[in-house]
Parts: C-alpha cells; sequence; structure tokens
C-alpha cells in the first residue's frame, strides 16, 4: 500500500512560517537516532573527537533536509548516509586527518546492514552487563569517556598510580566484553 | 599472528594509541582485506559507541537525575508508609477523613515534575542562587531570577546554561528555557541539537554549539552566534538561520532585525564559563571567535586581556619544552624551571593576548578546569608553538616578515635577567589558578605586545 509522505517541508526563506509539528517529529526521531548515527560515524572514522564533531554536522544537515525526508524511509538509514558523505567530505578537506577510502567506507556500510540485528541485541545486552558491574567499576569505566576528566587527574585525586587505573580499567573492560559475548551467544541459541 | 589476533591486538590499545594515525592505518589495512576481521572490527566499534553512549554526557546528568529521583521516591514512600499508620491510628481514634487528607499530603507523586537541570557550579561566593545549593536538582517550571553573581547550570540533555548578572529565566524541559530579560550564553553538545531559547518575541532553535540571547525587559532580544548555527523563529512566525560570527536583533513585536556581527562583549562575563575557565578575575575578554591576527596593533582589546582556545584534546606529536607549572610566584629575575612534557600529552592552549596601543597594564586571574601543564613564555618558545598549537585561521607574529613583527612579544622579555617591565605571575595550590601581572612597554616609546600560552591538561 503507497503510505503518504509526510511534508516536512521547513521554508526556506525569511518570513515564511514553520510547523512546530515537524520540530517535534524532528527531535523525537533524531533521540531515537542519534546513537546508532555515532555508532556509524566512529566505525568510519575510528576517532572519538572526530566522531562527536561530524554527528553534529549530521544533526544540523538532517534538521536542514529533513522536508526532503520520505516517512517510508527508516530515518536511521537516511541519517547513516548523510554521515556517510560527511565522512567522505570531511576525508577531502581535512589535511592531517588519516584518510579512509570510499572502497572501505563501502564495505563497513555493507558489515553494519549484514550485522544490524546482531549490533542492536548487542546495545541490549551491553546495559544488561553494565548493571551486573559494582558501582566503583562503573564509576572508572565512565572516567574513560566523560570529557573533561582525565586520567591523570583522577589518579591524582584517588592516589593510584595512572598505571593502575588503565590496569583496572582494562580488566573491567575484559569482563564487560566476556559479559556481552556470553549473553549474545546465550540469546542466538 | 592471523588478522583477527592482530585486530583484536590493536583495539584493545588505549584510546590515545589506538588513535595514532599508525595505528588506525594498520587497522584499516586489516579490515580491507580479511571480512571476518571487518565484521569484528564493526562490532567493536559499536560497542565502543553504546559504552560511550551508556556512560556520558547526557548520560550523567540524566542517571543524577534518576539517582536523585529514586532517593526521593524512596524518602517520599517512606513518609508515605509513615504517614499512613500514623493516620490509620488516628482513624481509630478519631475519623477516616483525616486519614485521606493525610494520605494525600503524602503523595509520593506530588513531586513528579520532571528534574531537568543540574546546578553544578558556584564560580565565586556571590554566585550562590538564592535558595539553592551547588549540586541541586532543579525541576521544569523552576523559576530562577538573578541580580548578580555568575551561575552556570547543567540541563538533563548536556547543554551547559550561564549567565551573569540580572536574569529571570524559567526551566521548561531539558530541552527547553524561556528567558524573560538578561544576557544569557548557551553551549548546546551534539545530543542536544534541537535545544530551544523561548523569548517574549521569539524562539530560537540550536543546531550547535555556542550561542548568546539577550532579552530587554520590554521583550526585544538579540540573538548572538559565536559558533555554529541556529534558527530564530519570531512570533509573527518569521524565519531566518544565524551562523557563526552573526547576530539578529528581535523587537517586542516579532519583527527580525538587519544581520549584524556578533558581539560578544554583551557576554564577555559569561563565555569564559563555558570554555573552561569556571572562575576568573578581572577585565578579561574572552573570543569564542579567535582574532585573524595577534600581531601588533591587529587585536585590540581596550584595557582587557584578551583570550582564546588554540589546539584542544590535542596529543604532542613530541616531547614539549616549557615553564613549568609548579606552584609559585614568578617574575622575569625569577622564572620557573623549565621541564618537559612527553609526547602524547593532551593538551589544551590558551592563548593570551594584551597590547601596549590601549593598556599599559593589567592584572588577571584565571581558573581553569583541569590542572595546568605548563607555560610558554618567551618569544623562540612561542614562535616555535605557533605552528603547533597556534589557529591555521590565526595569524601570529612569527609569520610576518621581521620588519612587522613586534620588537617585544613575549610576557617576560628575557626569564632569568633583570629586564623587568613588572610581568609576574603567580600559580597558586590547586594548580588550576593563575593570577597574571602584566606590564607593556608604552612608556618606553616602543611598541610591545604581551603574549603567552597556558597548557591545561586536556581529555582525549
Amino acid at each position: 500500500m503507497k503510505q503518504e509522505r509526510i511534508h516536512f517541508s521547513f521554508p526556506q526563506q525569511e518570513g515564511e512560517s514553520i510547523p512546530s509539528h515537524g520540530h517535534r517529529e524532528f527531535v523525537r526521531l533524531w533521540t531515537g537516532a542519534s546513537r546508532r548515527v555515532h555508532s556509524y560515524i566512529l566505525t568510519l572514522v575510528l576517532n572519538w573527537a572526530d566522531a562527536e564533531d561530524l554527528l553534529q554536522d549530521v544533526g544540523v544537515t538532517a534538521w536542514e533536509k529533513f522536508g526532503e525526508f520520505d516517512s517510508r524511509m527508516d530515518f536511521v538509514s537516511w541519517t547513516c548516509g548523510i554521515a556517510r558523505n560527511k565522512v567522505l567530505t570531511f576525508n577531502q578537506h581535512s589535511l592531517r586527518k588519516l584518510v579512509i577510502s570510499s572502497e572501505l567506507v563501502e564495505q563497513l556500510a555493507d558489515a553494519v546492514r549484514m550485522e544490524s540485528e546482531t549490533l542492536e541485541l548487542q546495545h541490549d545486552v551491553l546495559q544488561e552487563c553494565l548493571a551486573r558491574l559494582d558501582s566503583g567499576e562503573r564509576e572508572l569505566l565512565k572516567l574513560r569517556y566523560t570529557p573533561g576528566l582525565s586520567i591523570k587527574a583522577v589518579s591524582e585525586e584517588t592516589g593510584r598510580s595512572v598505571d593502575a587505573i588503565y590496569k583496572t580499567l582494562q580488566r573491567v573492560s575484559r569482563r564487560l566484553s566476556d559479559c556481552v559475548s556470553r549473553r549474545l551467544k546465550r540469546r542466538r541459541s | 599472528m592471523s588478522d583477527l589476533k592482530n585486530l583484536e591486538h590493536l583495539l584493545s590499545l588505549d584510546r590515545e594509541v589506538r588513535e595514532t594515525p599508525e595505528v588506525v592505518a594498520s587497522i584499516r589495512s586489516i579490515i580491507s582485506r580479511d571480512v571476518e576481521a571487518r565484521h569484528a572490527y564493526v562490532r567493536w566499534a559499536h560497542f565502543e559507541s553504546s559504552l560511550g553512549w551508556h556512560l556520558t554526557g547526557d548520560a550523567n546528568a540524566h542517571q543524577s537525575i534518576v539517582r536523585q529521583l529514586k532517593s526521593e521516591r524512596i524518602q517520599n514512600r517512606r513518609i508515605l508508609v509513615w504517614g499512613t499508620t500514623a493516620a490509620l491510628a488516628v482513624v481509630l481514634l478519631l475519623t477516616g477523613l483525616i486519614t485521606t487528607a493525610a494520605i494525600h499530603h503524602f503523595n509520593p507523586y506530588q513531586h513528579a515534575i520532571p528534574l531537568v537541570a543540574w546546578y553544578t557550579q558556584v564560580p565565586d561566593a556571590d554566585s550562590q542562587l538564592p535558595g539553592v545549593q551547588a549540586g541541586k536538582l532543579l525541576r521544569a517550571g523552576h523559576r530562577i531570577q538573578t541580580r548578580e553573581g555568575k551561575v552556570v547550570l547543567r540541563m538533563a540533555q548536556g547543554t551547559v546554561v550561564a549567565w551573569s548578572g540580572l536574569v529571570d529565566l524559567e526551566l521548561r524541559s531539558a530541552q527547553e528555557v524561556v528567558i524573560h530579560g538578561g544576557n544569557v550564553c548557551f553551549h548546546v553538545p551534539p545530543q542536544a541539537i534541537g535545544f530551544r531559547a523561548v523569548t517574549p518575541a521569539g524562539v530560537i532553535t540550536d543546531f550547535g554549539t555556542q550561542f548568546g540571547v539577550s532579552v530587554g525587559f520590554d521583550g526585544s532580544a538579540e540573538v548572538h552566534v559565536m559558533q555554529g548555527k541556529v534558527e530564530l523563529v519570531s512570533k509573527t512566525e518569521k524565519r531566518c538561520p544565524i551562523i557563526t560570527g552573526e547576530s539578529r536583533g528581535l523587537t517586542g513585536t516579532g519583527e527580525i532585525g538587519e544581520l549584524q556581527p556578533v558581539n560578544e562583549s554583551l557576554f564577555a562575563s559569561t563565555l569564559p564559563l563555558l570554555n573552561g575557565i569556571p572562575k576568573f578575575r578581572g577585565n578579561l575578554r574572552f573570543w569564542t571567535i579567535p582574532p585573524l591576527s595577534v600581531n601588533q596593533g591587529a587585536a585590540l582589546t581596550g584595557n582587557a586581556v584578551g583570550v582564546f582556545i588554540e589546539r584542544q584534546r590535542f596529543a604532542l606529536p613530541d616531547p614539549l619544552t616549557v615553564y613549568s607549572p609548579a606552584p609559585g610566584e614568578y617574575s622575569t629575575a625569577t622564572p620557573p624551571t623549565l621541564t618537559t612534557l612527553p609526547a602524547g600529552t593532551f593538551v589544551r592552549s590558551y592563548f593570551i593576548h594584551a597590547d601596549s596601543s590601549t593598556q599599559t597594564s593589567n592584572e588577571v586571574e584565571l581558573t581553569f578546569d583541569n590542572k595546568i601543564l605548563g607555560v610558554i613564555l618567551s618569544a623562540a618558545q612561542l614562535s616555535e608553538t605557533d605552528p603547533l598549537l597556534g589557529l591555521r585561521e590565526v595569524r601570529y607574529p612569527s609569520e610576518f616578515h621581521s620588519d612587522l613583527q613586534p620588537k617585544f612579544r613575549a610576557f617576560m622579555i628575557s626569564p632569568g635577567t633583570t629586564t623587568n617591565v613588572g610581568d609576574m605571575y603567580t600559580i597558586h595550590p590547586d594548580g588550576k589558578t593563575i593570577q597574571i601581572t602584566m606590564g607593556l612597554l608604552e612608556s618606553y616609546g616602543i611598541q610591545d605586545i604581551d603574549q603567552f600560552r597556558i597548557l591545561v591538561a586536556d581529555d582525549p
């Protein structure tokens, strides 16, 4: 059955009105999609800071082009398409970065598509495994990903050496990874 | 070793090492030729992203909020149990009506209004919000009116809201605030794209990353975009985008004004709070948009000392010699000792600039959010580090022909000698605060600028 296309065509010129339901719809879709878009970008660029910058660019472009979004399409796939183009453009303009070939971008995109079910499952079991860590381990792990908190600063405050903190982090990461593997296997069997 | 084993080893390295060009190239080489390794890599990258997503940014704020909410509910439940028991006893003695009233009074859901913001910082003693303690969570509907001092709020979705002085602001949700009056700045991270600042004459929707809104108490407003892009929709439903370096006025009746350059001075005392300087004293001008040139006479700041951020989250490619950040008082005659930062150290570089064309001396005190790792003071050090730590869009004195360079560029002209024009600084015992006294050479009839770099610890 042919579905109605949702028209969120935001006016481009000053003086035209903006439908507030379009904004709400975009925020709803983007909130649900941004985590998966981030994963996709990180897969392509393999650099946290670049992935965060690119995610922001993708969000802006998705908003600007939201009028072109066809509701029959999957929003995540649509924004990942934008992300793919952003990464390729980023490659061209970024002198200091390591360039990824467009062939590898395609290969990775294929792999992401093929693994999509596992990746969602993995996200779910990761939440379960995180809940199994004790609060101290979780807090320590959080440090690795929290902007504004360096391991060095934590080491100074806790009186533990940087090396000891890194080792603990590695041990916790390994446990988490093992837990995810086990649960994935169990879910599949 | 198989490709898969090799890949596992490379991916298990610390992030700083893993993101170096050599390691990235090796990983890409493996996943280009080995399909199995490619799939394993995709699973790993998504695992990393999911983990980071769960643990940081808005998640931090959400978790704190959830914890707070849970503890409040637990407390409320306890009160409920106690209240109900007491009321039942009263029922036995008196009447059932009191029971109903007591249960109603202790309803645990009476506070079920969403928690939307976190009052995280008290930059100075004058900044305490009336009736609100630092670290306190604020609910939707909370209206904040301040007369003085600086305030920083962290919204549940990650947006940082900062202001100073006379402001009347209402928290509507984690993604929306209403500004009834005053000058307020916002830093919006990627996960909070779509954040809205509502004014009496229009709504500003943010696409990141930094903007300021000034609302007059007659309902008029100005929107200034320091970085990124916002969209302004007036109450008459006129719409226009505003991008980096631009500003627009908005009349009380909703008419959008002409395009103007951004005026950062409206937010002079607030912008540092959003840029890693939670506390400062003295006449400081923070450039979120760096000047095009910092050569003599090119970036005048009046009586203020200019500051902007250069490279950040930057891993030093080689060891770097800097002046030590050890706490103490230092001057030209008694400079700090030199120290070496190892390659791979992540730094954020702040460039400090003052010009004798408009001032002869100045004193400022800056407190950073992270430890100071080192200071770059001498002209030679500055010129050497311009290409490394400087921004490509800024022209530094070292890029000009020697005839066009200032005679004295460095904060300390000849550290370790008696050539002293009053330049001195003190690093406080917290390792994060630096107090700077700058003397400029105008009185000698020689043009002078005082510049130096402060390197602060940063995250990968």
